[in-house]
């Protein structure tokens, strides 16, 4: 499933990036591949937190980051 | 000073009072994660202002002071240190010619902001370490160990807390002690890479740059460092960094309502209702009633007889205190009704920036400006341009791609009006009053900014990005930072008003001695009159719009008896007046920021595009409106 599905409440891991391009831009941010984020919100472009951070990622970025659920 | 030499925005002309440079000071950048607080330890460490911020993205241009202990470089926030995004090509080049990096990190993000330390020892920089926020940390139950990060990283460590002016001492010193060391922590992948040749640093930081570039063929090489960098971090940091639970704060709390649909909409209506009882009602009703009648009746005359007792010649005198006086009429107009207004929108805006609100504003808006190519992030320049279009315009810089930055600076120079603008059309439509005139004035302007929008869209090749971008904790506005930045913009802008309105009033009589005025307004009067239905006067708040948009106000607000002459103006023919002010041509200080921005063609279309627009939009609504109102 891709991050966009992500059930409210729930935390998730991430398994993999559609492209290079979104992993560049995804790690710049430390969403790598191992990274666990937990669901903030979603109004468009979902939100989510790792660590201390909140991040807001809109909905077509969001499609092709690759996560499963924990 | 900036690199660029702009200066037509506060936000990077504050330090040009410098010291002068000497040969043997070194060079001190200042270089991490965005919003980690690199502005407000520049500012402490040299004593000038540049703005700080509380959003990713608030510092564009780089920013030099020379002090005593050495010439110090703020930059724009990076994540990396690649050639990825402008910001980061920038940051490269300036520390590519640094004697001494000081690294700054948030504690509250040490893990991901750790990844540019990495890439500096990696590419064989030597670094001050200063972790700041360490304040937050602790009240979000993070306690970071120091000394044990100084002694895994063999690097000089400063716990800060910036806004407080802690820690700052300890890098003055160890600036100045040279207290600068290479750290040993190399990436294993990299040190292999260059264990057996000896390879100059410059070579090693454009192989390193190269390898993890987004088209570099061997990707397996960038993630065997990527993933080494971030076991190496992650494993310091289970040594320093101990996390306990804490209660959520009100920060958090705050930070989250602003996230939630219902609640992000009502806050931001909230604001706006605020804005406009305060700006729109108390400032633009009582306090430049106040201050408007107590320098026309008393200022003015007094300066009056001051003048003409001393200069006996009524040319000059006409000129000076004349209807038009550059003593009179232009302290009226900016001091009387520009300045109060200016001074309050710019310290809503200034609170605004420091809560951290904008952030999540853009993640509110995200879908509506994806409508017109753009993506959240845009509403930050796009908010901004309401204070200043320079300003904004430069800001665009924090957007994705060249197509973002070109529908940026188009609708900001389209439909966005300026703090000044606001001013005089708030004092436009103060004169017939109402909520329905203001709702069809917004309706009208919002339409257009639409429009505009689409067409931009379909019309500018190329690629829009998606959103991305970190939300940073509410915080409570800093009253000193408030305070500063909201004068510095204030000075700015009575530094290009004044000058402006006194050659452009010197201009203006001139033209009019030798007869160019009346030519004029023969010339255009078909346009003003047929096309926009308004007198045939209104052709000299044209003229007078061409030199900027705020000194057409003098020739407005005479027109629509504020001076205390008769109102020329229908009610219907000060709406139109309204509209074609804020549509009408970018100042030239925003005009030149579009040329340096992007270029020649692109600043001449966008001149050329806002003229047209006005004339055509304000043509219609002179048709359309008598039916309305
Ligand atoms: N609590 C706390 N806040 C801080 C500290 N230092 C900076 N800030 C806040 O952090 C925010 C960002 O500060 P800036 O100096 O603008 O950060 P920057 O690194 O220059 O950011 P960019 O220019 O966007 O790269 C502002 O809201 C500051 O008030 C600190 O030590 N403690
Ligand atoms: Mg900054």
């Amino acid at each position: 499933m891709n991050l966009y599905e992500m059930t409210k409440g729930k935390s998730a891991e991430i398994v993999g990036f559609e492209d290079n391009i979104t992993k560049c831009d995804s790690l710049r941010f430390g969403l790598a591949i191992g990274q666990k984020v937990s669901f903030k919100s979603k109004l468009g472009p979902i939100v989510v937190c790792n660590n201390n951070q909140t991040i807001a990622i809109g909905k077509n970025l969001s499609k092709k980051i690759k996560i499963k659920e924990i | 000073m900036s690199i660029y030499g702009c200066k037509s925005c506060s936000k990077c002309s504050e330090t040009d009072k410098k010291i002068e440079p000497s040969k043997e000071l070194p060079k001190v950048a200042l270089v991490g994660n965005p919003n980690v607080g690199k502005s407000v330890i520049f500012n402490a460490l040299s004593g000038f202002y540049v703005e700080v911020s509380n959003y990713p993205g608030t510092t564009v241009d780089v920013s030099k002071a020379f002090t005593e202990f050495g010439e110090i470089i703020d930059t724009p926030g990076a994540y990396s240190l690649g050639n990825y995004t402008d910001d980061e090509i920038v940051t490269q080049n300036i520390i590519k010619k640094t004697d001494i990096i000081v690294n700054v990190v948030s504690a509250l993000n040490l893990e991901r902001d750790l990844v540019l330390t990495q890439q500096l020892i990696d590419m064989d920089f030597p670094v001050i370490l200063v972790v700041n926020q360490m304040d937050e940390a602790r009240r979000r139950g993070i306690t970071i160990d120091c000394k044990k990060l100084e002694s895994l990283y063999g690097l000089k460590v400063i716990p800060t807390v910036a806004i407080h002016k802690q820690g700052i001492s300890d890098i003055i010193s160890s600036i100045k002690d040279n207290k600068i060391c290479y750290s040993e922590n190399i990436t294993p992948y990299v040190q292999n890479m260059f264990r057996a040749k000896s390879i100059s640093q410059p070579e090693k930081i454009n192989q390193i740059i190269e390898i993890e570039s987004k088209d570099y063929k061997n990707r397996e090489e960038a993630d065997i460092i990527q993933t080494e960098r971030r076991k190496l971090i992650s494993d310091i940091i289970k040594q320093v960094a101990v996390q306990t639970e804490v209660k959520r704060s009100i920060s958090d709390f705050i930070g989250d309502l602003l996230l939630n649909p219902i609640a992000g909409i009502l806050v931001a209506l909230g604001m706006l209702y605020i804005l406009f009882q305060v700006i729109g009602v108390f400032v633009s009703g009582e306090v430049v009633d106040f201050l408007f009648t107590q320098i026309d009746e008393k200022y003015s005359p007094w300066i009056e007889s001051i003048v003409k007792g001393i200069i006996p010649v009524d040319f000059v005198n006409e000129i000076l205190v004349g209807e038009f006086g550059i003593l009179t009429m232009t302290v009226e107009i900016v001091i009387g009704v520009l300045l109060p207004l200016i001074t309050t929108f710019y310290l809503f805006m200034a609170i605004l920036e420091d809560s951290g609100y904008l952030p999540r504003l853009a993640v509110l808006t995200d879908s509506v400006l994806n409508k017109i190519g753009l993506n959240g992030r845009a509403v930050i320049p796009l908010l901004l341009g309401f204070g200043c279009s320079a300003m904004g315009t430069i800001t665009t810089r924090i957007l994705g791609s060249k197509k973002e930055r070109s529908i940026a600076i188009a609708i900001l120079g389209i439909t966005i009006p300026c703090a000044a603008q606001q001013g005089i059309i708030i004092a436009l439509i103060a004169t017939i009053g109402g909520f329905k005139i203001w709702a069809l004035y917004l309706a009208i302007v919002f339409i257009i900014m639409v429009l505009a929008g689409t067409v931009l869209n379909k019309l500018i090749p190329g690629k829009s990005t998606d959103l991305l971008i970190d939300l940073p904790p509410m915080r409570m506005p800093l009253l000193h930072n408030t305070l500063n930045k909201t004068f510095f913009r204030v000075v700015n802008f009575l530094k290009e008003a004044f000058p402006v309105f006194t050659i452009g009033t010197a201009m203006i009589a001139i033209l009019n001695i030798i007869g160019f005025l009346d030519w004029l307004q023969n010339a255009i009067s078909p346009i003003v009159v047929n096309l926009l239905k308004l007198p045939a006067e209104f052709s000299d708040v044209f003229v007078m719009g061409l030199i900027r948009r705020d000194f057409a106000s003098i020739g407005l607000l005479e027109m629509v008896g504020l001076e205390g002459s008769t109102k020329m103006l229908t009610d219907v023919q000060i709406l139109i007046a309204s509209l074609v002010v804020t549509l009408f041509v970018p100042c030239v200080a925003a005009l030149i920021v579009i040329y340096k921005e992007k270029g020649l063609k692109e600043a001449t279309l966008v001149w050329a595009g806002t003229f047209i627009i006005s004339i055509v939009v304000g043509a219609i609504v002179a048709r359309v409106l008598p039916f309305i109102i």
